[in-house]
């Protein structure tokens, strides 16, 4: 209570007394004592549930693992891992499906977020409106496309008013669409989160550079691909990321619309994972290939993260 | 005169056909937006002779709004799915957004040793995906005896990566003098956090609480992986598995659909200022 004694602090907060500093400042082990209590919960939780998990997922793909009997099982779940024609098919239709989603998405989103940086008026109600699929479960959107997409249903009749043959088709039942069909279902609901994000990005970019642009001469394409485009460069490689991410481990709409079939056309990493472990109890596969998965996903990031570190200096 | 009119008229209409246009585009891809819902909430209304009609109808022949109690009535544990995926929504949401905030603020405003690698170490957790970590955090959980109990939804969602990275940076830019001035006061750093850093951060943890509650009431995968029994679950386990069962009466899956989406919508409609904001910073995640 003693410092309140000195008259008007605030106008000499920038001369530091020598002795008032001291009493002051706490101990430092004791300031390291607080931030670890600060700390405790996320270290329990991330810690815990993250790296001790994949610790464990380490330790069990090296074993035979039903839940209940553990055995030595040494390479040979990386093996069967590798040697595994599901595991292929997943891997396939997961490339496959984060190709078209995120190259799909990210134009849509864009193109949405420039039309929408033009207009006049009226940019609030479009967004929400836009907004909308995304904030919807995946759960619902699977169920509510599941029927658009039942032979006849409206995918069908809208389709069949140009292509009459294709009005009573499955677009579910047959293995050329059902992953396409997943695909549209993903576009539609996640394309709007990442209009917002480059919405946001179009507006960082200063006026000036336009102005500046104009009295040079370029407008309207060029001015879009010379200055608007290079600009957004960071943002474009931030969608990509989170895109790539987010499809690598789509899950949801497989469960709720194909269940993996037909013939395996949708089967993804996560839903064979999942199968693997939680129905047929190979436990130790199952970790194999999440870490097979995982060392993927890591080094397509490592990679991601390379341009984007070279685009932030603009 | 004359040619300074026309040169003033001609880039004015153009620009009006221009902006015509661009509202033509965004009204089409709006209604190529909504269809689904629209034709989702129409055929709730229908009959489940008329959803499964070919070709199918726009508005109901005969409207049947009974199909929502019918609902109620079949499922008698609807009220408990939405009851559940409340509770763990608000309680995920209340202490991801407190321990991240705790976090943040030890790693934007405290010095410690190994403040730098334990930062990083949260950081590079972004990178590791749900379907590694999902089965050894079912059989650690399994072990605690915690499967098909709240807890074991809660606890590994109730400190984020993310949220952490986002109250780290917000509180970074909290000015240093606001600190100084509680310090002089005599307040404790948990007084400071308190009472000072946490009113300041509102907005960030606002947008923090808003992608918890989303994620949480949305999330499918772990729920599904933890909560076996019927009362425990959440409403799209409790949708998925109704859908399943009734797999020939869309239009009760699809009045299910709706229970399951008006809240996230009303949310969404009271927070949408908070929500372009924090979509913008963190891309939703």
């Amino acid at each position: 209570m003693a410092i309140d004694v000195r008259p008007k602090v605030g106008a000499q907060a920038k001369v530091p007394t020598g002795g008032g500093t001291r009493l002051k400042r706490p101990r430092p082990y004791r300031e390291w004592l607080t931030s670890y209590v600060f700390l405790i919960p996320a270290i329990i939780v991330i810690g815990g549930f993250t790296f001790v998990a994949m610790g464990v997922a380490l330790f069990l793909s090296f074993f035979k693992y039903d839940l209940f009997t553990l055995q030595w099982n040494d390479i040979h779940n990386y093996i069967k891992a590798v040697g595994n024609a599901d595991f292929h098919k997943a891997m396939l239709n997961v490339v496959y499906y984060m190709l078209v989603v995120v190259t799909l998405q990210t134009i849509l989103a864009l193109t949405i977020a420039l039309v929408l940086d033009r207009i006049m008026a009226g940019r609030g109600v479009f967004r929400t409106v836009y907004y909308l699929p995304a904030i919807t479960s995946s759960v619902v959107m699977g169920l509510i496309f599941s029927w658009l997409f039942t032979p006849g249903g409206w995918v069908g009749t809208a389709v069949g008013g140009v292509f009459p043959g294709l009005r009573n088709f499955g677009w579910l039942l047959d293995p050329g669409t059902a992953l396409p069909a997943i695909m549209t279902t993903t576009i539609w609901s996640t394309a709007a989160t990442f209009m917002i994000v480059f919405v946001s990005g179009l507006q960082d970019i200063p006026a000036q550079l336009y102005e500046a642009a104009r009295i040079d001469g370029a407008v309207g394409w060029r001015s879009l691909w010379n200055i608007t485009l290079p600009l957004l460069r960071p943002t474009i490689f931030l969608v990509t990321v989170l895109g790539t991410i987010g499809t690598l481990q789509v899950f949801d709409q497989v469960y709720v619309m194909t269940n993996g079939g037909p013939l395996k056309s949708t089967l993804t990493p996560v839903f064979l994972i999942y199968t693997e472990a939680f129905r047929d109890y190979s436990v130790g596969l199952a970790c194999a290939e999440a870490f097979i998965l995982f060392l993927i996903i890591f080094t397509f990031t490592l990679i991601q993260r390379r341009f984007i570190d070279t685009t932030i200096e603009y | 005169m004359a040619t300074a009119v026309a040169m003033g008229k001609t880039p004015a209409r153009g620009l009006a056909i221009r902006q015509i246009l661009l509202y033509v585009g965004l009204i089409l891809f709006g209604v190529l937006t909504l269809s689904p819902f629209i034709l989702s909430i129409l055929g709730a209304f229908k009959s489940t002779v008329e959803i499964g009609a070919y070709p199918p109808t726009f508005l109901p022949q005969v409207w049947h709004p009974d199909n929502f109690i019918q609902v109620w009535k079949l499922f008698p544990l609807f009220p408990r799915w939405f009851l559940n995926s409340l509770g763990l929504s608000v309680t995920v949401m209340v202490l991801n957004v407190l321990f991240c905030a705790m976090a943040g603020y030890a790693f934007s405003r405290l010095e410690f040793p190994g403040r730098n690698i334990l930062f990083l170490a949260v950081l590079a957790t972004l990178m590791i995906p749900l379907q590694v970590t999902m089965v050894p955090k079912f059989i650690m959980l399994a072990r605690l005896h915690l499967v098909n109990t709240y807890p074991a939804v809660i606890l590994p969602n109730v400190s984020t990566a993310a949220g952490i990275f986002l109250m780290t940076q917000f509180m970074k830019a909290i000015p240093k003098e606001l600190e100084e001035a509680a310090r002089i006061d005599g307040a404790g750093k948990f007084t400071t956090f308190w009472r000072v850093i946490l009113p300041l951060s509102v907005p960030a943890m606002t947008a923090l609480a808003i992608f918890s509650f989303q994620g949480q009431w949305n999330d499918f995968l772990w729920p599904l992986i933890v909560l076996t029994s019927p009362h425990l679950w959440t409403l799209p386990l409790g949708l998925a598995g109704f859908s399943t069962e009734y797999v020939s009466n869309t239009n009760w899956v699809l009045v299910g659909s709706i229970f399951t989406t008006i809240p996230m919508a009303i949310l969404v409609f009271v927070f949408q200022r908070y929500i372009v904001k924090s979509v913008a910073t963190t891309g939703g995640k």
